[in-house]
């Protein structure tokens, strides 16, 4: 009879445990947008990145970085239902610059008026694709004074630095030489543009009152020992428009993005 | 009788636990005011805050009591492995009773006030949270079981004498009476929440046994984490613990040292119904700590001091925590 009773208790508390609501999901997107941010976080290895501090790498090299910056542009994300939106092309390009970071170590870019969806996948390009770079000089908006001021532009007929690194090198023989790494296409004659394409950690929910944040860990030690592993002392210490070192930085930089979580509000 | 308390028993439990879906917290009202602290972004954690302290005192009496625990965390702030670390510091205060309904069914009930803190290595303005936490209501049977009848001598006792082993089966609820701030859980440690904001399910079992002198007392406790209103689901969590206790009896009062162990693992925590990455763990605790009896009123203390942990993949480490107490028995 005891028992009995005690059951019955069981069994209502856990009908009223499961009373969960879930009278969500069947609402539609359909006209509603909302933000999204993407933080790039720059690492070295499972090292946050700090400027002036030597980091090892292979073929007993150790390199110290003042400038750190790359170009990310054509952000397209991945529906769940396998649609694809492409963030409207002339707002689409950024310069990532760690010294703009915040407290966190963190450069923010926020995607505005994103369609609200589900998106399970994240595709961005390091540098500025053929297509863009010829709509010439006045078709880059604000981009090309900013990439100015950012020191991320030759001469507009060489185009525009992928990406720079800034600092010095050195290895058992050599101490603290120069390390310039200004990589990019060279006009329409070299085509270093590349395309990353992330799968993301947990699905990402723009809504119109919710901002998600993609957290995407750049990893720097990839630019030198990614696919390739490439040896300062052997030219890599200074890539400017070299049509063999520049490829080869470019194929590694692919290689440097990784996204490591994903907030939803 | 005895059917007439159950089934009050039976009608109180449901009366509050639908009685708080109805006190509806507004889902909105979280974001608005922590706006300031969303520039600094980690993993996604667990609660490994105070809803799990236990339930009673070593003597199983019934008793109203206060009861303040105090327990810090270290959590990195960040992505890296040298990333920099914050702190949380987590004072409850915390109203708690246990009440006989029967001979054999018992209430016990908490209601904790939390006063949460958190600094950063990063030098970010410190976060601050206070409010009333999340209550708990269980229901507890109690199987006391009695001495076999070996001696021929009484044939028809009156009473038969208890042995010195009792198992209780606990049932209750931990209801959404605190506010769960979302925007927090944009943090290494999701812990650092006056409450929950779901309603979970407990299951507990225990055993007992007391001897003259020396005591033994464990628990087994399932919480079974239901999911809020921003669709967060904390992982479902095992508590155990194991406490051996000795008598020291005096003129009017009595201290009672005690020894143990006690545990916790954590599932991982879901989202949209996706789970999220390192945000189950597991701590092992030793525990020790003392009552003092005298007249009404119990006075204890315990401490609980990690021997191994593996928190949210290692980025949150729980250290030592204490707690005092101050019992009156029913």
């Amino acid at each position: 009879m005891k028992i009995t009773n005690f059951f019955t208790i069981l069994l209502l508390s856990v009908t009223i445990l499961s009373c969960s609501s879930d009278d969500e999901g069947t609402e539609s997107l359909d006209g509603q947008s909302g933000n999204l941010v993407i933080k790039f976080d720059n690492g070295v290895g499972d090292q946050d990145f700090i400027f002036d501090v030597s980091y090892n790498k292979s073929s007993e090299e150790s390199y110290k970085l003042s400038s750190v910056k790359y170009l990310v542009s054509n952000i397209e994300l991945t529906n769940s239902d396998g649609t694809t939106f492409l963030y409207p092309v002339d707002d689409n390009a950024f310069i990532v610059d760690e010294a703009d970071a915040n407290a966190a170590g963190e450069i923010w870019i926020t995607l505005e008026n994103v369609p609200a969806a589900d998106y399970t996948d994240i595709s961005f390009g390091v540098g500025i694709d053929q297509e863009r770079f010829l709509k010439g000089a006045d078709g880059q908006g604000d981009l090309l004074e900013i990439a100015q001021e950012k020191g991320m532009l030759w001469s507009w007929a060489t185009g525009f630095r992928f990406i720079r690194l800034d600092g010095s090198f050195s290895n058992s023989t050599i101490t603290d030489e120069a390390l310039n790494i200004h990589m990019g296409s060279v006009g329409t004659s070299l085509d270093n543009y590349r395309e990353v394409s992330l799968e993301l950690p947990n699905t990402v929910l723009v809504r119109e009152d919710a901002t998600p944040e993609l957290h995407v860990k750049a990893d720097i030690s990839v630019v030198f020992d990614g696919e390739t592993s490439v040896v300062l002392a052997d030219g890599y210490n200074q890539v400017h428009t070299d049509e063999v070192t520049t490829p080869i930085i470019a194929n590694n930089i692919m290689g440097m993005f990784s996204v490591h979580h994903v907030h939803n509000e | 009788m005895q059917n007439f308390k159950t089934y009050l028993l039976l009608i109180l439990l449901f009366l509050i636990s639908s009685s708080n879906y109805a006190l509806d917290i507004d889902p909105c009202k979280h974001s608005k005011d922590i706006e300031f602290w969303k520039p600094f972004c980690d993993l996604c954690g667990c609660a490994t805050s105070s809803g799990s302290s236990g339930f009673g005192t070593l003597s199983n009496a019934n008793f109203i009591g206060l009861r303040y625990i105090s327990q810090s965390f270290k959590s990195r702030d960040g992505i890296f492995t040298n990333s920099p670390s914050s702190y949380e510091y987590v004072n409850t205060y915390q109203l708690w009773t246990q009440i006989p309904i029967s001979q054999k069914i018992y209430i016990s009930a908490s209601l904790p006030y939390q006063d949460l803190k958190r600094t950063f290595d990063s030098g970010a303005v410190n976060e601050e949270l206070d409010g009333f936490g999340d209550a708990s209501v269980m229901g507890w049977f109690k199987w006391q079981f009695y001495k076999k009848n070996t001696n021929d001598s009484i044939p028809y006792p009156v009473t038969r004498p208890l042995s010195k082993h009792a198992l209780q089966i606990g049932v209750g609820a931990k209801l959404p009476t605190g506010e769960f701030e979302e925007q927090l859980t944009d943090r290494v440690n999701p812990g650092f929440q006056v409450g929950t904001g779901s309603l979970d399910a407990i299951l507990s079992l225990g055993y007992n046994f007391s001897g003259d002198r020396v005591g033994f007392s464990s628990i087994f406790t399932y919480y079974l984490k239901g999911e809020n209103k921003n669709d967060y689901r904390y992982g479902n969590q095992f508590n155990y613990t194991g406490t051996a206790f000795y008598r020291i009896p005096f003129n009017r009062s009595a201290l009672t040292p005690f020894l143990g162990l006690s545990g916790d693992s954590y599932k991982e925590i879901e989202q949209y119904g996706e789970q999220q990455a390192d945000t189950n763990g597991n701590i092992l605790n030793g525990t020790f700590g003392a009552e003092y009896a005298t007249g009404k009123f119990i006075i204890g203390a315990n401490a609980a001091i990690p021997v191994s942990q593996d928190l949210f993949g290692g980025n949150v480490h729980a250290n030592e925590k204490l707690s005092f107490y101050v019992n009156f028995m029913l």
